[in-house]
Formats: structure tokens, sequence, C-alpha cells
């Protein structure tokens, strides 16, 4: 079954790099207005995932949720989580050392897909 | 068309372009970043993007805060506000209608906090905005929204000398200095004599209408 989300190396890095900074760590796509289409990173004791979220998978040791409100619009796709330069104002721990994680999507294959489906909602 | 504000908004709007080029929308207009020369060359800037397809694509159900206009159509009134409203936010919507009926049906039909009609886009004061749905609580520009920032006190005061009852005031809040009941008191704890406003306040009038069959209502009832 094909991984649901992934991990650029860059990103893979920058998770490596922040860790030990802030502990361990969870991942969060709202999808909802405005920051919403890019995947918050906070310290795990900063956020508690609710019954609108969706664990979508995990990526070095931390949880990574989606919302649940579009899921449906992102099944065929898959996550692919890279690093562009210029933090800017953000929630997200990795803006204020200047950079920003992006969630890019990747579409799936028709085999792909129906894998995902059949292997239904994770969490 | 000014630039984005940031990498990052820029990185993401061209993700919406490319899924929507993906998911089979037509790209009208734009679509790439726009290259503006000298000095301006590395700048954030995108050429206005106009998309064709369906409300079942992402570039239609997600925001994507770029310049990024998403365009399906519509046969009927009915089609239009089911399309409308087939979306989990809510905030602002536009109506252009030449008909009176279909500017005053749709506007109402439409889930959204804000539906501008034969304009768009402006916010005069005191017109109250905020979203439906997922789009938000709560209006801004409006005083109903002060209702939100006070809480309401009662202040419920007594201006009588007199001692008070626990339940009532013995003088019936009135100010009135009302003597004890005196003399034994009669089974069932009732005052033989009450006060003389409590006996105004519950004799029973004779009923107008008072058939035979009913006798009339008798004064040692202690009431």
């Amino acid at each position: 079954m094909p991984d649901r989300v992934v991990f650029t190396p860059a990103a893979v890095a920058l998770v490596r790099s922040l860790k030990p900074a802030h502990g361990p760590l969870i991942f969060h796509l709202s999808g909802g207005c405005c920051e919403g289409s890019a995947p918050m990173c906070l310290r795990r004791s900063d956020f508690r995932p609710g019954p609108q979220d969706v664990l979508l998978g995990e990526v070095e040791g931390c949880p990574f949720y989606v919302g649940a409100a579009q899921y449906d619009y992102w099944a065929p796709y898959q996550v692919v989580v890279d690093v562009t330069e210029g933090g800017g104002d953000s929630f997200s721990i990795e803006a204020a050392d200047g950079v920003r994680f992006i969630a890019l999507s990747q579409l799936l294959t028709g085999a792909e897909f129906a894998e995902t489906c059949s292997g239904g909602r994770l969490g | 068309m000014g630039a984005q504000c940031s990498k990052g908004q820029l990185d993401k709007i061209l993700n919406y372009i490319d899924i929507g080029k993906k998911e089979g929308a037509k790209c009208m207009a734009g679509g790439e970043r726009a290259h503006l020369g000298g000095a301006l060359e590395n700048g954030f800037y995108l050429k206005p993007t106009v998309f064709v397809g369906h409300n079942k694509m992402r570039i239609f159900q997600e925001e994507i805060f770029g310049p990024v206009l998403s365009v399906t159509t519509f046969k009927t009134m009915e089609e239009a506000i089911e399309i409308g409203n087939d979306t989990i936010y809510g905030l602002g919507a536009g109506v252009w209608a030449r008909d009176g009926a279909v500017a005053y049906r749709v506007g109402r039909a439409i889930q959204a906090g804000r539906v501008w009609t034969n304009c768009y886009h402006i916010y005069p004061a005191h017109a109250a905005f905020g979203g439906y749905k997922q789009s938000g609580f709560g209006r801004e520009t409006h005083k109903m929204i002060l209702d939100h920032y006070q809480q309401t006190k009662n202040l419920l005061v007594c201006y009588s000398p007199n001692a008070l009852g626990f339940f009532s005031a013995q003088d019936g809040g009135r100010g009135r200095r009302v003597p004890a009941p005196e003399g034994p008191q009669l089974r069932q704890g009732r005052p033989r004599r009450p006060p003389p406003f409590l006996h105004r306040r519950t004799r029973r009038k004779p009923c107008p209408i008072a058939s035979s069959s009913r006798p009339p209502p008798s004064r040692s009832s202690g009431r």
C-alpha cells in the first residue's frame, strides 16, 4: 500500500533538526482557510487531535494528521511535504528559523488509489 | 498585479495550479509565474489565472489564496444555488441578476454570511460581516457583536427599610409596616387573620356565571 504522506529528503532533514530542540512533534494539515493548505508543525503537547482529524501516517516518529472536512477530496492524492524558504508569520515551529513546510499533492495511480481505498481510513 | 507575500505562498498557489491541471480543469488564462524582468525578476509574481471545471474539483473546494479563479456553468437557478452551497465554507457570496425575484431568492438561499448582490467585495461600515459553516463564528463591523464582549448583570434591589422574609417581603415590598398576626394560630399553622393586603389578594370573587350545582366558596376555608 502506498504511503499517504511522504517527506522529501530536505523535509526529513528539517524534522531531524527540529526534534532535539523542541522534543516530540506532530503535524497537522487542516485544509481550512488562510494557512490551512500548509502543514503545521507543532510540539506534540501543543496540539490534541480530535474526532475531525484523520491520521494519514507517521514520519520520523511524528504523526501526520489531516482535517476530515475535505479528506475525501484529497483521497486520490499522496501528500508530499517539502521545504521552502521564507518562514514568514506562522504558528508552525520551523517558521522562526526562516523556512516553511509545504504540502504538495502527487496524484496516485489508479492501482495505488484502489489500494488506499480498500485499506480504508487510518486512525 | 502585486506579488505574493512569501515564497511559501507562491509555491502553494503553483501547487494548486498544478492540481487543477491534473484534475482536468482547463486553464484559460495565466497558470504560471509572471516574469517581470529587471529588478523584479525574482519577485513572487503570478499571472492571474482562470480555470474552467466543475465544483467537485479541489481547486473549487479548497482555499487557494492566490489570483486563481475557478469557473463552472449551470443551467437553472436551482442548480446554481445547489452548486453555490456545496462547500464547507460560507463567508462571502456574490449574485448578479437583472430579475429582482432571482436576486431575492438566490440571496436568501445561499448559505453565506455576506451575499453581495449586483456588486462585489465592498465593506461598508455597520454591515455585519462573518461566516456560515466552517467560515467562522460571530460577526464583525456591527454592534450586534458587542453582545459577545459583555455579559448581562441584573441588579435586583429592595429599597424597603423593613426586615425581609426569605420568600417575599412581609410588606409586599411596598414599604408599609404590617403588624404581626395576633391571637392563637389556627391548625395547620395558618394565622387566624391574614394581613389585610393578602386577604384582598386571595379573596375569591363570586363567579358571574355560577351554576346552581356549585356551592359558593366558604369564608372559613382559611385562605
